[in-house]
């Protein structure tokens, strides 16, 4: 029992200081939300039947991604064409690129609560329905009297103000070698 | 990068991308490394405004948080709520509590085994009065129509007091289905206590019941704020509650929950299982499972799980999610026992083990939602879930 505790709280401790990004990944790689959440709980689960075999002295990001990367490949071989996912050369592309992304969750999280800040009120008071009230885009074109189209396009652009926010604090921390 | 781009890349992410969005997104993807990396970048984005939307707005968690009012909780006071069957006031009643809907504006449209306060009976197109209680007998129910088109449905052995000019409406015993017809902004006495109702009257539809156990709101649509009057927590504060939402506000002492069945289900209106069968217990990443147990914190309080699972599990444990920090939690529960049988295990709220950063550390009355059972293997693992028993802190 004691040995099982310890096992379940060593991955634990691994796993979810990962799933973010494992799950961003699994996003990027599916043009579905619906499977980029299968994919992510089958690698998941792969993970830990497989935490025997995993190396404390490897990279823990790098191997759960390498698992990952087994689960895409898997959903591709099964269903090629019906599958919303990118081809295999890019699945492989887009997870050594991420390997690249060093930047931790809780940076990001710090400079985008900062960015969100930074915002025109239009564009906060859309992402605040959106992901505060965790209104559907639909809803939110009632609420505003507005089309579905006009909130995706306003939405969009709030995002991609985030984006360049998020990515402007982090050419500054290079700049400053923080 | 272009606002095109931008518009392929959140297409694509929001599942909104079509065949031929695809294939360009292959193409641009293939020959262009920045744009991968744009890709990669955009899903971080998208998942830390899904996981942690709720706590990146704080100003807003002021909206739906009202001061606290219950400094102390005298047992009398706890009698006279619960004797008064528990003030639900949902945010219907402020809307009619400030410009209550007068009694003139109810029609009775059905009913059976009805009566009055008096014990008269009811029927259909009587006009009761204002503040008047009515009641159904095992069996009855009622159906009340305002002239603005709400419905409100009471069904056997309930008894409800209509709203008049002091008081909102109060649901004493039973179960009452509400739909609210959508409101005009320019028509704005309803007000429905959310980040947006200042500005937006939702329709709503949800169901309330009240039984010894406590009460229970279940929205089917809409919006409802349900202002605390309840001392479970002692907070006063208010919990906003979305499509699929169950909130159950127990009496003082042990609140169990039914075992999981076709009524609960998840926020996308999946049944979670079907009544009386064996659940599957969810594993891995099914983040959106359970937002149907909202509550209040007290790092006290505690959770029991009496379950008989599949021992291939291995573990078992729970999430939950400070609503008003964003912050999740993992308790767990222990190894699953290897003889397979039915197995009892109980922790503390206060035990849980946030999931990355923890935002800030939960207080008191923070409103908090169980939603998710998690075991070591997803998906198959068949069991059963006997029960899931909250232990209120003090």
């Amino acid at each position: 029992m004691t040995s099982g505790n310890e096992h379940q709280s060593a991955f634990l401790a691994r796993f979810l200081k990962e799933q973010d990004a494992l799950r961003a990944t699994a996003m990027a790689c599916c043009g579905d939300p619906h499977l980029a959440d299968d994919i992510f709980q089958e690698t998941a689960l792969a993970c830990w039947r497989s935490f025997a075999t995993y190396d404390p002295a490897r990279s823990f990001r790098a191997w759960a991604r390498g698992v990952m990367r087994n689960q895409l490949a898997n959903h591709w071989r099964r269903q090629p064409d019906g599958v919303r996912l990118l081809p295999e050369h890019l699945l492989d592309a887009l997870i050594d690129a991420e390997q690249q992304h060093d930047q931790a969750d809780d940076w990001r999280l710090h400079r985008l609560q900062h960015c969100l800040q930074r915002l025109g009120p239009k564009a906060r008071d859309l992402l605040r329905l959106r992901y505060h009230g965790q209104l559907s885009r639909e809803a939110i074109a009632e609420r505003l009297a507005a089309s579905v189209a006009a909130v995706k396009k306003g939405l969009t652009r709030a995002r991609s103000a985030l984006a360049r926010c998020i990515e402007d604090g982090r050419v500054d921390d290079q700049r400053t070698g923080a | 990068m272009s606002t095109a781009d931008d518009t392929l890349l959140d297409g694509w992410l929001t599942g909104d991308a079509d065949a031929d969005q695809r294939l360009a997104l292959i193409d641009r993807l293939t020959d262009d490394p920045a744009l991968r990396d744009r890709l990669l970048a955009r899903a971080r984005l998208h998942r830390l405004l899904d996981a942690y939307g709720p706590g990146l707005f704080p100003d807003c968690a002021d909206e739906t948080t009202a001061p606290a009012r219950h400094g102390r909780r005298w047992p009398w006071l706890l009698a006279a709520s619960l004797a008064a069957a528990l003030l639900l006031t949902v945010a219907l009643d402020r809307s009619w509590s400030a410009r209550p809907s007068s009694a003139a504006a109810l029609t009775i449209t059905d009913a059976s085994a009805g009566q009055d306060a008096h014990g008269q009976p009811l029927t259909a197109a009587q006009t009761p009065a204002p503040g008047s209680t009515l009641s159904t007998a095992t069996g009855g129910h009622l159906e009340l129509q305002s002239t603005v088109g709400d419905r409100l449905s009471l069904g056997g052995d309930s008894r409800i007091r209509l709203p008049d000019d002091d008081r909102p409406w109060l649901l004493e015993q039973g179960r009452v289905q509400c739909s609210i017809t959508p409101r005009a902004p320019a028509a704005a006495p309803f007000i429905i206590e959310s980040v947006e109702a200042r500005t937006t009257v939702l329709g709503t539809g949800f169901r309330l019941e009240r039984d010894d156990a406590g009460s229970r709101i279940v929205v089917d649509h809409g919006q409802v704020s349900v202002h605390d009057r309840i001392p479970l927590g002692g907070s006063g504060k208010q919990v906003t509650l979305g499509p699929g939402d169950q909130l159950f506000l127990a009496r003082p002492g042990t609140a169990t929950l039914p075992p999981w069945s076709a009524g609960l289900t998840t926020t996308a209106g999946r049944a979670f299982a079907p009544a009386g069968s064996h659940v599957q217990v969810v594993g891995f990443g099914r983040h959106d499972n359970y937002r149907d147990v909202v509550m209040r914190y007290h790092p006290e309080t505690r959770i029991r799980v009496s379950a008989t699972i599949d021992p291939a599990a291995g573990w078992i444990g729970y999430w939950w999610r400070n609503r008003e920090s964003g912050t999740t939690y993992f308790v767990s529960l222990g190894p699953v026992p290897p003889d397979g049988g039915r197995f009892t295990v109980e922790t503390r709220l206060g035990a849980g083990e946030a999931n990355g950063r923890e935002r800030r550390a939960p207080r008191n009355g923070d409103a908090i939602e169980v939603f998710h059972v998690q075991t070591g293997l997803a998906g198959g693992v068949r069991g059963v879930v006997h029960e899931l028993v909250i232990i209120p802190g003090e």
